[in-house]
C-alpha cells in the first residue's frame, strides 16, 4: 500500500472518528445504515462478485441473525450480554449457512439462483406465517440493545456508532486481505473456470461452501447490528427486496471490487432516505436503477470512475 | 374420504394453473438461457387488467382477452427494448428482470391499490358439482380442464408445429439454430410473449381462487421456481410434472399443517436436490 | 507384467442414444509419448473427457498409477498426478498470467486456503513461479492479464499450467491448434524436451506433429480402437489411409 493511500485511509477513519461530535444524531444515524450495508454488501460479492455465485436469496441470513438474537434475547435469555448474544445468532446463522450452501451447492448457474431465492423465501413465509414464534408480519419489536463490559451499553447511540464502525473496519480489513490471499485467488480462479480449477487439483466444492458459510456469517454481523439498531427485526429483513437492494449495491457500485459494494451501499441508503421523504414509490425507483445500472452502467461505479463503464469481457 | 378427494380436486386445480406459469418460464429458459424473474408480474398483470375490464364491461372473454394482450406487450416491450441488448449476457438479462419485477409490482400497485382482490366467477360456473358429501366447486373443474387441454395444446405446438420445432432445437443446440438460418431473436421475441400471454391468462384463471394482490407476483414466482427446480428447466413435462407434484403437495399441506406453509414445498425441493440436481425431466 | 501409468478398460461412453466409445482397450507405460489420431468425430476429446473425469464411462475401468479412479472426481485424479491441458484455452481470463501460474501452483498444497497473507508472501511459490515464467521466457507478460494475451502466448501458458504441479500423466488436447508453424515447432521442442518421468497422452489432428512426438499411435475411428503401432507402422498402414483420405478431410 503506497503513502498516499494509507495517508488517505488514515484520514477516513479518523474523520469517522470524530462523526459523532460533528454530525446530527439523524446523519450519525444514516452512517450507521451505511456501515451495516456495506458490511452486508461486501459479504455479497464475495460471492457473487469473487466466486462467480450468483445468490438471489441473501438477505435470508441478515434477518435470520436478527430473528436468532431477538428471540434469544428476548425469550431466551433476557439481559444478554453482547458477546454471547452474538456467538448465538452466528451459530444459528452458520448451521442455516452450511445447510443452506449443502443444497444449493448441488446446483450451478441458474439453478443456484432459483435455489438460493427459494431458501431464503421459504424463511420469509415461515416468518411471515409462524406468528405465535416471530409476531408474523408485525415482527418482534422492542429488541434491547445489550451491555458491554466496563458498564458501558449499546443503548447510546455514540458507543453504538463506534460499535458499527469497529466492526465496519475489522470486516474491511480482513476481506480487504482475503482477497489478496491464495484463498482469495482461488474464489477468482473459480470464477473464472472451474472446470480449470478442478483440473488443476483444487476441491471446487468444499471452497465454495467455506465461502459461502463466511459470506453468511458476515451478512448475520450486519443483520445482527440491524436489528439492534432498529430495535426491531420483521420479515422484512428476509424478503426478497432486501437481497434485490444487497444485490443492487453490488453490482451498482462494482462487483468483484470489494470497495465498489461499499460505494454502493452508500448511494442506496442516501437516496433511499433522500427520496423517501418526498415519495412512497420506493420500489419504482429501485426498479429503475436496476434497469439503468445494467444498461449504462454494468461495470458500476467503480468501473465508471476507472474509465471502464462498459462490459468488460 | 370427502376430504381428501376435494382437496385432490383443489390440488389440481392449482396444478394447472401453476402449470401454465411454470411452462411460460421454462420454455423461456429453454430458449433464452434466461430465468425471468419477471414472470409472476405478468401474472399480475393480467389478474388486474382482467379486473378493471370485467368490471367496466361485464364480459369475461374481453377480460381475458384483455389480460392476454396486456401480458404479451408489455413482454414484447421489455424484449425488445431491454432483454434483447444483452443476449449474450445472461446475469445482465436477470437483473434486467429484477429491475422490471418492482417496476410493474409498484406500478400495479399505483393502479390498482394495495386491497387484495378476487375475480368474480362467471354465472355459469359459479356453482358447485355435488356427489353425495363431496362438493367441488365448478370453477375448480374448469380450471383443471383448461390447464389440460393447454397442456395438450403446448405439447402440439411444441412437437408438430415448425415454430416449436425450432424451439425445441434452441433449446437443444442455440449454436446451431443460428447456423440453420434460424431468425433468433424473432424466436426469443415470439417466446417470451407467449410466456408472457400464457402468465396473464394464469393470472385471468386464477383471479377468482387465488386472487390478485401485491406480493401475489412474488409467490407465483416462488411456486414457478419450485415447479421448474423439481421438474427440470427447459422441460415442457418436466413442467407438468412439477405443477402436479407441487400444487397437490401445497394444497395437501395448507389443509393439514397451515402453520408449516412453505415447509411443504420446501421438502420435496431439497429432497430432489439431494438427489438429481437438474430435475426429473432436467439435463 | 510391467506397471502402466495409465490402464483403460473396456470403455464404452455412451449419450442417450449415441454410442460415443466403443470398447476402448489402451495401456501406457510409465514415460511412454502416446498419439491418439482420427478424423473428426472419432472420439477423441470424448476419451479424454473419460480419463480426465469430466465424464462417467457407461462401462469400463480407469487405472491411473495403479489406482481405480473410474469414479474420481476430477480434482482427485489431478491430486493424484494427471493433468491436462483444452482443446479451447481454458484459463482465468481476468487474472494475470502469474496469478494463472500462481492458482497452478498452489493447487497441491495446503496454501491454497490460506486466507490471511498476501500471495506475495508465500515466498516459495511466487519464486517458483517467478521461475517458471523466466524458463518459459514470458515474464514480460507476467504481470498482464491473460485475456489479453496473443492465442499462441495463451496456449503457452496453458501448458505451463499443465505442467506446473509436476505431473505423471499430461493428456494434450489438440496442442498446435491454430498455432502457426514457428509456434508448431516450439510445442514440438518443448515435448520432446520434457522429463521423460512425464507419460504423455495426446490428441493430434496434425498428423506429422503426431508422428514426430509418440512412440506408439492409437488409430481412433467411429469410437473404437481401429490400430495401434509405431508411427512407421502407422503411416504404412492400408486402414489407416482409408480412413483419412476415403472418409470427411481430417
Amino acid at each position: 500500500m503506497t503513502w498516499i493511500r494509507a495517508g488517505a485511509v488514515f484520514l477516513l477513519l479518523v474523520s469517522l472518528a470524530v462523526v459523532p461530535w460533528l454530525l446530527s444524531p439523524y446523519d450519525v444515524g444514516i452512517l450507521v445504515q451505511v456501515m451495516i450495508y456495506a458490511i452486508f454488501a461486501m459479504s455479497l460479492d464475495l460471492l457473487l462478485g469473487y466466486t462467480g455465485l450468483p445468490s438471489l436469496g441473501h438477505a435470508a441470513y441478515f434477518g435470520l441473525a436478527g430473528y436468532a438474537v431477538a428471540l434469544i434475547s428476548t425469550k431466551l435469555w433476557t439481559g444478554a450480554a453482547l458477546a454471547p448474544l452474538v456467538v448465538a445468532g452466528l451459530a444459528v446463522t452458520g448451521a442455516a449457512g452450511i445447510f443452506f450452501a449443502l443444497l444449493a451447492l448441488r446446483t450451478h448457474g441458474v439453478y443456484f439462483l432459483m435455489i438460493t431465492l427459494a431458501l431464503a423465501q421459504v424463511l420469509w413465509g415461515i416468518a411471515f406465517k409462524w406468528r405465535s414464534l416471530t409476531g408474523g408480519d408485525d415482527g418482534l419489536p422492542g429488541i434491547r440493545r445489550p451491555e458491554l463490559a466496563f458498564g458501558l451499553s449499546l443503548a447510546d447511540p455514540t458507543i453504538f456508532y463506534f460499535a458499527v464502525l469497529l466492526a465496519f473496519v475489522l470486516i474491511t480489513a480482513f476481506l480487504h486481505v482475503l482477497v489478496r490471499s491464495p484463498f482469495g485467488l482461488a474464489l477468482k480462479g473459480i470464477r473464472d473456470s472451474e472446470s480449470r480449477m478442478l483440473a488443476l487439483g483444487y476441491n471446487v466444492w468444499l471452497h465454495k461452501l467455506i465461502i459461502f458459510v463466511l459470506a453468511a456469517l458476515m451478512a448475520g454481523i450486519a443483520g445482527m447490528l440491524f436489528t439492534f439498531y432498529n430495535h426491531f427485526v420483521s420479515p422484512s429483513d428476509l424478503s426478497l427486496v432486501l437481497s434485490a437492494k444487497v444485490l443492487l449495491m453490488v453490482t451498482l457500485g462494482g462487483a468483484g471490487t470489494l470497495y465498489g459494494p461499499i460505494l454502493g451501499a452508500f448511494a442506496i441508503v442516501m437516496l433511499e432516505n433522500m427520496l423517501s421523504a418526498w415519495t412512497e414509490r420506493w420500489l419504482l425507483l429501485l426498479g429503475l436503477l436496476y434497469v439503468a445500472s445494467v444498461t449504462w452502467a454494468p461495470n458500476g461505479i467503480v468501473g465508471f470512475l476507472a474509465g471502464r463503464p462498459g462490459a468488460q469481457d | 374420504m370427502t376430504f381428501w378427494i376435494i382437496q385432490l380436486f383443489n390440488g389440481l386445480s392449482f396444478a394447472m394453473l401453476l402449470f401454465l406459469l411454470a411452462a411460460g418460464l421454462s420454455v423461456v429458459f429453454g430458449v433464452m438461457k434466461v430465468i425471468n424473474l419477471a414472470h409472476g408480474s405478468f401474472y399480475l398483470i393480467g389478474g388486474y387488467v382482467a379486473l378493471s375490464v370485467l368490471s367496466a364491461t361485464g364480459s369475461f372473454l374481453l377480460a381475458a382477452a384483455a389480460a392476454v394482450l396486456a401480458g404479451a406487450s408489455v413482454a414484447a416491450v421489455l424484449q425488445t427494448a431491454f432483454l434483447r441488448r444483452f443476449y449474450d449476457n445472461e446475469l445482465a438479462q436477470v437483473l434486467l428482470t429484477f429491475g422490471f419485477l418492482f417496476i410493474i409490482a409498484d406500478l400495479c400497485l399505483v393502479v390498482w391499490g394495495g386491497n387484495p382482490q378476487a375475480l368474480p366467477k362467471p354465472a355459469l360456473l359459479a356453482g358447485s358439482v355435488v356427489f353425495g358429501e363431496i362438493v367441488i366447486p365448478v370453477y375448480r373443474l374448469f380450471v383443471t380442464a383448461v390447464g389440460l387441454l393447454f397442456a395438450g395444446a403446448l405439447w402440439l405446438l411444441f412437437e408438430k408445429t415448425r415454430w416449436g420445432a425450432m424451439a425445441r432445437a434452441a433449446v437443444d443446440d442455440p449454436e446451431m439454430c443460428r447456423g440453420l438460418g434460424v431468425n433468433v431473436p424473432v424466436l426469443c421475441t415470439s417466446v417470451f410473449v407467449a410466456g408472457a400471454a400464457l402468465a396473464a391468462f394464469g393470472g385471468f384463471m386464477g383471479g377468482s381462487f387465488v386472487g390478485v394482490y401485491p406480493g401475489a407476483d412474488f409467490e407465483i414466482l416462488l411456486y414457478s421456481f419450485v415447479v421448474v427446480i423439481i421438474g427440470g428447466l427447459g422441460s415442457l413435462p418436466g413442467a407438468f410434472v412439477g405443477s402436479l407434484i407441487v400444487g397437490l403437495l401445497d394444497n395437501f399441506g395448507k389443509a393439514l399443517f397451515p402453520e408449516l406453509s412453505l415447509f411443504t414445498i420446501f421438502a420435496p425441493m431439497a429432497l430432489l436436490l439431494a438427489v438429481k440436481p437438474t430435475g426429473l425431466f432436467g439435463k | 507384467m510391467s506397471p502402466s501409468q495409465l490402464a483403460v478398460q473396456n470403455l464404452d461412453m455412451r449419450f442417450g442414444g449415441l454410442e460415443a466409445l466403443r470398447d476402448i482397450n489402451l495401456s501406457l507405460a510409465p514415460g511412454e509419448r502416446r498419439a491418439i489420431i482420427g478424423p473428426n468425430g472419432a472420439g477423441k476429446t470424448t476419451l479424454f473427457n473419460v480419463i480426465s473425469g469430466a465424464l462417467r464411462p457407461s462401462r469400463g475401468r480407469i487405472y491411473f498409477s495403479g489406482v481405480d479412479v473410474t469414479r474420481l472426481a476430477p480434482d482427485r485424479r489431478a491430486r493424484l498426478g494427471l493433468s491436462r491441458t483444452f482443446q479451447m484455452t481454458n484459463l482465468f481470463r481476468t487474472l494475470s498470467v502469474r496469478e494463472n501460474v500462481f492458482l497452478a501452483l498452489a493447487a497441491l498444497t495446503p496454501r491454497k486456503f490460506s486466507m490471511l497473507r498476501p500471495l506475495s508472501s508465500h515466498g516459495d511459490i511466487a519464486r517458483a513461479a517467478e521461475a517458471l515464467l523466466s524458463d518459459w521466457g514470458m515474464l514480460g507478460l507476467a504481470d498482464r492479464p491473460v485475456k489479453s494475451l496473443s492465442y499462441g502466448d495463451q496456449r503457452q501458458v496453458e501448458l505451463i499450467l499443465a505442467l506446473a504441479g509436476r505431473p505423471k500423466l499430461l493428456l494434450m488436447d489438440e496442442p498446435t491448434a491454430g498455432l502457426s508453424p514457428a509456434e508448431t515447432r516450439r510445442v514440438v521442442d518443448t515435448l520432446h524436451g520434457l522429463d521423460k518421468s512425464i507419460t504423455v497422452l495426446l490428441i493430434e489432428h496434425d498428423l506429422e506433429v503426431a508422428f514426430a512426438i509418440a512412440e506408439r499411435v492409437t488409430v481412433l475411428h467411429l469410437g473404437s480402437v481401429v490400430i495401434e503401432g509405431t508411427p512407421a507402422e502407422i503411416r504404412r498402414d492400408s486402414r489407416v489411409q482409408e480412413i483419412y483420405l476415403g472418409g470427411p478431410e481430417a
